[in-house]
């Protein structure tokens, strides 16, 4: 598997035509079947672009892109099933804005990625190709095995928790959860809407930023995102060296030996020149963050889901128990949640003022065995504080030989440009990463 | 940062207030344009364009030599959306027919223009005379409170008029109803369009009943509707595209920007540049809105956009708070036209006052970035510069 900015070099040369890297993805595919990543693929270019629009204004920023998309985003052809079988068949009938936009820009949708069932914990039947008996983590399974096996160097993928984060730490892929704000939603299943972000799992560092570059909201029109942006732009060249928080947090405890070392080790190896690090505890300021989080979730799960409960779906046990815990979150107890947030944000903004990037483990452990429990992480502060986080697969377990990765995670919203200007800084290229192919 | 009247009951999803017209909250305290922002998620759109197929079909093979449809059309985003998908997806042959405010911005007036050469389309307008929009904004004001009326009522009519007229039986118009108005659900769209359906969701007041002092039931002539019987009578369908397909307003018009030209404006009230990016009165319109229920065109721009994950309800209180309660620079075109001094206006439209409001201060801030459009009437301007250049 090549970057994909080999690919679009390719394309563009001539050398490769995108019909024939998409039949190069599906024979690919069609060799790994066993691994179970994909829902379904389309069976040529000609069907994947069949009624949709591409730019007639070239050059085409994501030309020869093959992309991966997570089943709980809509697209116009083939089915949006969420990972339910409750929604088994559904013809959604349009693209999401996301996808509508990656293919706008010349990308071309391989087809869709397993999701666990409706984007939160029941794991798909996906297999992680580095050890098939443990989990490829939830609940953006199949975009991170599809892109771990080189079937696709991009997936669109959702986090509310830790979504991509976990998966992409599982399975030895970089994951991607920008701000919120930056990718629309509209389209895409609602899990959790306080939480629910859009982003993508990919192979390649040097990948990232074009694809972001070309694909997020811009202009007047997002007038707090554009503002974000710039201002992150404009003070990547002040960011120096930049200021990197070594950080203690309540699930610090959960954290397996080897994988703390691991991050330490990786801090302590960082260029002086380049980076301070910093010690940071938000144990205190994250204590009920937790809970903030779970009570949202859990109420937001219960209610997005009424027309599927009114019908008598058929749900997982866990997402039963989430309901059960969701129904008894009164409304007023729900909007107190609510509340929380805002003294919570800007508690953690004056805790971490002075920094510009944190640096913690993504992943507890390694994967688990599948039906076990994973140990909870840090994923879920960043997602509901809307915090942008790129995970890094860096290292191998030298017990399991399985990979974990490290997060970077910026210390307020909109820092997207200050994690890519840090990797760069600190010569963490994609020869860094422990990857499968 | 706490809403702009923290007396109010706000939807605890997204930033609209309990007196928006025709909102309710379910018990989560979640209000139907939310909800029906997700009903959009449920809904089998594969099946949904099947059907809009099928009635395009029909609609082709009655026309005969007539037209296919009427696509009433305002050079807004929607209008050249619609006549994307009609002409350039469905290979319609439609005839677009405008009711015109006679309030045309500049960029607005380009758009029109524009997406009648960009499809290649034919065209009827009908332009109300300056002295009846003039009279028809002072009236409107206490009528209905807001400035519009004579636009509300005539976009309504105008097509049906020439549906009815040239024996055109299809009206398609772009936005469902559902989208965010909360006066119908996905689920359940509207699909009866008479002059009932009009006046009861825009202009409010029949012709009849706005009439008044010099404002004769003579002059609102074209504001009549057809009547039911006479849709009926023959067959006249009416429906939105966006009952049949996805509706995506913000990427639509990003498409049609980029494939059509279509160009944005500063839209005053609001922070976004497409919405009624056509007219020069929009400033007005919102500023009523908020004056009668305490919020304009920036609260509703950004309830959309934390349904659609774009800005969370803190970021969208600070951009309430700094645009809904400017006062436009139009508001000056407005009192000179319609001869009322800012003393009247404020306290016409202080008794428009929802109750919820009555004791509350509503701020009004004084707007101070430039605005990047002359707002008079285009045509105003255009007539002045040639007569300048004549001049010269």
């Amino acid at each position: 598997m090549m970057s994909f900015l080999a690919m679009r070099e390719l394309v563009e040369g001539g050398e490769l035509s995108e019909e024939e890297l998409f039949g190069c993805v599906l024979k690919q595919v069609e060799a790994d079947a066993s691994f179970m990543a994909w829902e379904w693929t389309y069976r040529s270019w000609e069907e994947a672009m069949a009624g949709r629009w591409r730019s007639s204004k070239g050059p085409l920023p994501l030309l020869g892109l093959p992309l991966g998309v997570k089943d709980i985003f809509n697209s116009q052809t083939g089915t949006t099933e969420m990972g339910s079988p409750a929604w088994r068949g559904h013809t959604a009938g349009n693209d999401a804005r996301v996808l509508a936009e990656f293919i706008y820009q010349g990308a071309c949708m391989v087809g869709k990625t397993t999701a666990a069932e409706f984007a939160v914990h029941a794991l798909p039947r996906t297999l992680n190709p580095w050890d098939i008996t443990v989990t490829p983590g939830t609940s953006s399974s199949g975009a991170a095995v599809a892109v771990a096996l080189g079937h696709v160097p991009v997936a669109l993928a959702t986090q509310t928790a830790g979504s991509i984060t976990r998966p992409a730490s599982f399975t030895g892929t970089v994951g991607f959860k920008p701000t919120p704000g930056v990718y629309p939603r509209t389209g895409v299943l609602k899990t959790c809407d306080p939480f629910d972000t859009v982003g993508f799992i990919c192979r390649y560092l040097e990948d990232i930023e074009p694809i972001f570059d070309a694909t997020r909201v811009r202009g007047k029109n997002y007038p707090f995102t554009e503002a974000g942006l710039q201002e992150a732009y404009g003070r990547v060249n002040a960011a120096h060296p930049f200021r990197v928080a070594r950080i203690r947090t309540p699930f610090t405890r959960f954290e397996a030996a080897e994988i703390t070392a691991a991050v330490d080790g990786f801090l302590d190896s960082l260029p002086a020149g380049e980076v301070e690090v910093v010690e940071l505890d938000l144990t205190a300021i994250l204590q009920d963050a937790d809970e903030i989080h779970a009570d949202i979730y859990n109420k937001a799960l219960s209610y997005y889901f009424a027309i599927e409960r009114a019908r008598k779906a058929s749900f997982s046990p866990i997402m039963e128990e989430i309901f059960a815990r969701g129904d008894a979150v009164t409304p007023d107890q729900y909007r107190a949640r609510l509340e929380q947030l805002v003294p919570l944000k800007e508690a953690f903004r004056h805790a971490t003022e002075a920094i510009d990037l944190i640096c913690v483990a993504s992943t507890a452990t390694t994967a688990p065995r599948r039906g076990t429990t994973e140990l909870p992480d840090s994923s879920r502060y960043w997602t509901m504080l809307h915090l942008p986080s790129l995970s890094v697969p860096l290292f191998i377990s030298a017990a399991s030989g399985r990979p974990f990765g490290a997060q970077l995670v910026g210390a307020r919203k909109f820092l997207e440009p200050v994690i890519f200007r840090f990797l760069r800084a600190v010569g963490v290229d994609s020869g860094a990463l422990k990857t499968l192919r | 940062m706490d809403p702009p009247f923290p007396q109010l009951k706000y939807c605890v999803r997204c930033c609209m207030p309990e007196t928006q017209e025709g909102i309710s909250f379910d018990d989560a305290g979640i209000c139907q344009a939310c909800n029906s922002s997700e009903q959009k998620m449920h809904i089998d759109w594969q099946a949904r364009e099947s059907e809009l197929r099928a009635i395009l079909d029909r609609a082709k093979a009655e026309a005969g030599a007539n037209y296919d449809c009427i696509v009433p059309i305002s050079g807004g985003k929607d209008s050249t959306f619609q006549l994307h998908v009609l002409t350039r997806v469905y290979g319609m042959k439609p005839l677009a027919v405008t009711y015109s405010h006679n309030w045309y911005s500049r960029t607005g007036f380009y758009n029109l223009m524009n997406c009648l050469e960009q499809f290649n389309v034919d065209h009827i307008m009908f332009t109300p005379s300056r002295n009846l929009v003039n009279k028809s904004a002072r009236r409107s004001l206490e009528a209905i409170g807001d400035a519009c009326w004579h636009c509300h009522a005539g976009v309504g009519a105008f097509p049906l008029q020439m549906a009815v007229r040239f024996g055109i039986r299809l009206l398609i118009w772009g936005e469902s109803v559902s989208e965010a108005s909360g006066r119908s659900s996905h689920f359940k769209p509207v699909c009866k369009f008479d002059a009932e359906y009009f006046t009861k969701v825009s202009a409010k007041l029949k012709p009849s009943a706005f009439a008044k002092g010099n404002l004769t039931s003579r002059d609102l002539y074209p504001m009549n509707a057809p009547t039911v019987e006479e849709c009926d009578e023959k067959g006249i369908l009416g429906i939105h595209l966006g009952d049949y397909i996805f509706w995506d307003e913000e990427r639509q018009t990003e498409f049609i920007e980029r494939e059509y030209a279509w160009l944005e404006t500063d839209v005053e009230g609001a922070y976004k540049g497409y919405k009624s990016a056509e007219c020069i009165m929009p400033g007005v319109h919102d500023f009523t809105n908020y004056l009668k229920r305490g919020y304009g065109r920036t609260s509703y721009q950004a309830s959309m956009d934390v349904r659609n994950g774009l800005m969370d309800r803190e970021e969208a209180w600070e951009i309430i708070r700094q645009k809904d309660s400017e006062e436009p620079y139009v508001l000056d075109y407005y009192l000179e036209v319609t001869g009322y001094t800012r003393e009247e206006f404020f306290e016409i439209m202080a008794r428009q006052r929802q109750d919820q409001l009555v004791d509350i201060d509503v701020a009004i801030r004084k707007k101070e970035h430039p605005s990047r459009e002359v707002l008079r009437p285009f045509i105003q301007q255009f007539l002045e510069e040639v007569r300048n250049e004549d001049r010269r």
